[in-house]
């Protein structure tokens, strides 16, 4: 009943009651010396306050050990009254317990009587907290205040029933009875009330010191808890230790944790003491999902202590038949809903039992909450550091290296160091096609490499990934992919993760990590998101830095071929004879091949030449040197431009190791006879300009230099007279073009040049300059523009 | 403005030109011609009946194929100028370069026809 549980544990009783029963005793001594005055009388008072003295210290002095006490009590009872046939007895709810019984001289078994009933006369003395004699049963039986629930075959005859009390309440009762009539009078039921006074407050420090105990080890208990706690960092021997001291305190034949997992949003079983059975735990559910208990989800949401039969079927092997089981939600001191504790519920019924098995329970909870919350927190802050450890390798893996290749085979050989996946492969897009090829990879066969190498540039699935991604704040971007059939071939595995190579706004590859696995932590994610984004950034690094490289190699090679084309032209025009003469050239961006040239020839004459470079750069210019040399090198002692130009060709062809050609234009003025001599080899043909308005297009017959090894090139003569004018330009003039690719057009040179005909050759090409930039605008150029003017002025 | 290339079941590879023939698509012509002059004896048309410009890069890269598929023995062909383009063609001199035709099916007969 009350019965010590757990150790004894020692308490020091408290002095002060004795010192209240003493002055108790001291008042009631006097009360009766003022009653009986008589010396006799006071003498038997003496000796009866002498037992009685002796009995109440017997009483206060002694264990407090509720049944030891009953029979303590019974024994001092002897001492006033007869007590051959005695009990005494506690109530607990409308239950009474006999703790000591003897009936004739013979000692009973302790017994309980539900009173819930017929609570007879026990029922009637606890009620009123008044005291009974019944002299003689029979007699009386009319007048009792209730039916005495005597069946035996010896009733009594006469009784004294006492109540006991504790403060306002009545907690118990002792009784002395006996088969003769009269057995008991008044003076019997005031002595044995004395007695009774003394045991009511004996019992109720009995029980109140059995709280105390109660209390103490509740303390005791919860002290162990909290060591026990307090010492496991891990969760796993800290669930472990938990329950097993939890099943042992409780007295309960399973116990369980069940923990939250806020990543996957799922509880998992953690661990449990079973009495009977060890568990096993491969059989324990790896999740038990939002659906799936629902007492489980009703203490998930409503986080109070539940009691529900509905046991899942992973756990029945664990609890004896037919018991309910206890869930106790374990929350941290944040709040923070961490798990739920499984308890089974233990048969008994006793409220007092149950109260403290739940403050129990409760405290348990409450600490452990604390210890799992403390436990993810530290891990934590583990991960966090193995995270940030991990990326520092890779970091440092791409640093050291430069060549992207070289990169990315290191990170690629960390990914299963670090991570621990079965498969791994670094896809990088193209950024022409737009495609994804196969970088380096980990545990893939050639057979794998080779059919993603294959089909990914036919399959749209791959390229999808760059669609389907969105922009996302949260810090970990990756995609679970359902693999193609094909792509599940390649990479033999169930699931795989594609993390987007993503830097500066740009898609550049894929991290595509397969694995056997359907579950990754946050920790695994975490290093994957950083391994992708450290590959990324290495990826674009290196198209800078290719584009760089490439953009400073175009530059010194542009700068190289305007500094070879510049040197090519010549400064300021010559003064020939009977002209004026202008020139305007201006390079494109990109450097063209135009260039032209004055030859002084003898007899007064004047080589003009005006020729364009098929395409750019420094081979066009080296061309253009080569090309200008030749020319002024043939030109100097022929007269005849068509034999000159072929000449210029058979070296030209036999030296040109490329497959540039050169056009050009070259006329002879020999200004005794009025005459140009002109030979064309696929040059634009000049314009000249009559006086009187009309035009004629310089065309004769030829090919560009440097294609063929022989060519024929045809020779004209036609005559040049005062106020006629010569343009000759490049196809960068004809071929200007505005923004609606409108080309300025030969047509309205011949119109501009012709409505300045009578103006100076700068004016001309001054005006035709203007008129070239009005109709362009802003649209830059990608040819050069050359444009000479020859006026014959006298 | 695109160039796309076909192999016909003769073995003739047909280039066709879309647009400008200039610095914008000179080097995607350039990679196709090398593709296919990985053949032996190549025989290309480059059908230029959808070009409306060409410029003297896009000059120098047909004459650069002329000169590489003569040199394996095999043909290049064109088909197919406009008006603009003869006339430039004419004025470079390259009409005495180039074997041209005014269609394909004229260039292919040509390259299938056993020669004379």
């Amino acid at each position: 009943m009350f019965a010590q549980i757990g150790p004894p544990a020692p308490l020091t009783w408290p002095t002060v009651w004795l010192v209240i029963l003493l002055v108790s005793l001291a008042l009631t001594a006097y009360v009766l010396s003022r009653r009986y005055q008589s010396r006799k009388a006071l003498m038997q008072r003496v000796t009866e306050l002498e037992a009685l003295r002796t009995a109440g210290r017997t009483i206060v002095e002694s264990q407090h050990d509720v049944e030891a006490l009953s029979e303590l009590i019974a024994n001092e009872a002897g001492l006033v009254i007869d007590n051959s046939t005695f009990q005494v007895g506690l109530f607990e709810g409308a239950l009474y317990h006999i703790l000591f019984w003897r009936v004739d001289g013979e000692k009973q078994e302790p017994t309980t009587f539900d009173l819930t009933e017929n609570s007879g006369l026990v029922g009637w003395v606890r009620e009123t907290k008044r005291p009974l004699l019944v002299r003689d049963f029979p007699l009386e039986v009319d007048s009792l205040p209730a039916r005495p629930r005597y069946t035996s075959e010896r009733p009594p005859r006469s009784a004294l029933f006492l109540p006991l009390l504790s403060g306002e309440d009545s907690i118990g009762i002792i009784a002395a009875q006996h088969h003769l009539p009269n057995h008991f009078d008044e003076d019997d039921l005031k002595r044995l009330s004395i007695i009774a006074n003394q045991a009511g407050s004996a019992f109720a420090n009995a029980r109140l010191f059995s709280q105390l105990q109660e209390q103490a080890w509740l303390t005791t208990a919860q002290l162990q808890i909290a060591n026990t706690i307090g010492r496991e960092q891990e969760m796993e021997p800290l669930v472990e230790a938990t329950t097993r001291l939890t099943a042992m305190l409780v007295g309960t034949a399973f116990c369980g944790v069940l923990v939250w997992d806020y990543e996957f949003e799922t509880y998992r079983w953690v661990n449990g003491y079973a009495q009977h059975h060890e568990i096993d735990e491969a059989r324990m559910p790896v999740q038990i999902d939002v659906g799936d208990w629902s007492a489980l989800d009703a203490v998930h949401v409503g986080r109070e202590l539940l009691e529900t039969d509905r046991i899942p079927h992973w756990l029945r092997p664990y609890l004896p038949p037919n018991t309910p089981l206890l869930l106790q939600p374990v929350i941290a001191p944040n709040n923070y809903l961490m798990g739920v504790l499984l308890i089974e519920q233990t048969e008994s019924g006793e409220t007092a039992v149950q109260q403290r098995r739940i403050e129990l329970l409760t405290s348990i909870a409450q600490y452990l909450g604390q210890a799992i919350d403390n436990t993810n927190l530290r891990n934590a802050q583990q991960e966090e550091a193995w995270v940030n450890t991990a990326l520092l390798q890779v970091a440092e893996a791409v640093n050291n290296h430069i060549n992207l290749a070289e990169i990315l085979d290191t990170i690629i050989r960390l990914v299963p160091m670090l991570v621990g996946v079965d498969k791994a492969l670094i896809l990088i897009r193209d950024e022409e096609t737009e495609l994804f090829g196969v970088g380096p990879t980990f545990g893939m066969d050639e057979m794998g490499i080779g059919m993603i190498n294959t089909l990914s540039l036919s399959r749209p699935e791959l390229n999808q990934l760059a669609v389907e991604e969105t922009s996302s704040s949260q810090t970990v971007h990756y995609f679970r992919i359902k693999l193609e059939d094909w792509l599940q071939k390649s990479l033999d595995v169930p699931v795989a993760l594609a993390f987007p190579l993503r830097a500066r706004g740009q898609l550049v590859g894929i991290l595509l990590i397969g694995t056997e696995e359907q579950l990754f932590s946050s920790r695994r994610l975490n290093i994957l998101n950083g391994i992708a984004q450290q590959a990324a950034t290495a990826v674009v690094n290196n198209q800078l830095y290719k584009a760089a490289a490439e953009r400073t190699r175009l530059e010194q090679e542009l700068d190289v071929a305007r500094e070879i084309q510049a040197s090519l032209i010549p400064l300021g025009n010559p003064d020939i004879q009977g002209c004026s003469v202008a020139s305007y050239w201006e390079a494109a961006r990109q450097v063209s091949g135009d260039f032209y040239d004055f030859i002084r020839l003898n007899n007064g004459r004047w080589g003009i030449v005006v020729a364009d470079v098929a395409d750019k750069g420094v081979p066009a210019a080296l061309f253009m040197a080569l090309s200008r040399t030749v020319l002024r090198a043939v030109a100097i002692n022929r007269e005849n431009p068509a034999e000159t130009l072929m000449r210029v060709n058979q070296i030209i062809d036999q030296d040109a190791q490329t497959d540039l050609f050169i056009t050009l234009f070259y006329t002879i003025w020999n200004c005794e006879k009025n005459q140009l001599t002109f030979s064309n080899a696929g040059h634009n043909p000049p314009i000249l300009l009559r006086a009187d308005g009309s035009y004629k297009l310089l065309n004769a017959d030829g090919m560009a230099l440097g294609v063929l090894p022989e060519v024929y090139i045809d020779q004209k003569t036609i005559d040049f007279h005062i106020g006629d004018v010569l343009v000759l330009y490049t196809d960068g003039v004809t071929e200007a073009m505005n923004s609606d690719y409108d080309e300025f057009d030969l047509p309205r040179l011949i119109h501009t040049a012709s409505m300045m005909r009578h103006r100076s050759a700068s004016e001309i090409i001054a005006t035709i300059k203007a008129e070239i930039n009005a109709h362009v605008g802003n649209t830059p150029q990608f040819d050069d523009i050359t444009l000479m003017v020859i006026k014959r002025e006298h | 403005m695109t160039i796309e290339s076909t192999t016909r079941d003769s073995g003739i590879v047909l280039i066709e030109v879309n647009g400008r023939l200039d610095h914008s698509q000179t080097a995607t012509l350039e990679t196709h011609i090398d593709t296919a002059l990985e053949q032996a004896a190549p025989h290309i048309i480059v059908d230029l009946s959808a070009t409306d410009y060409i410029n003297s890069g896009g000059l120098r890269t047909l004459v650069s194929g002329w000169r590489r598929a003569k040199e394996k023995e095999g043909k290049l062909l064109l088909c197919g100028l406009n008006e603009r383009l003869q006339q430039i063609f004419s004025m470079v001199g390259f009409d005495k370069v180039f074997t041209i035709y005014d269609d394909i099916s004229t260039a292919a007969q040509t390259l299938t026809s056993p020669p004379e």
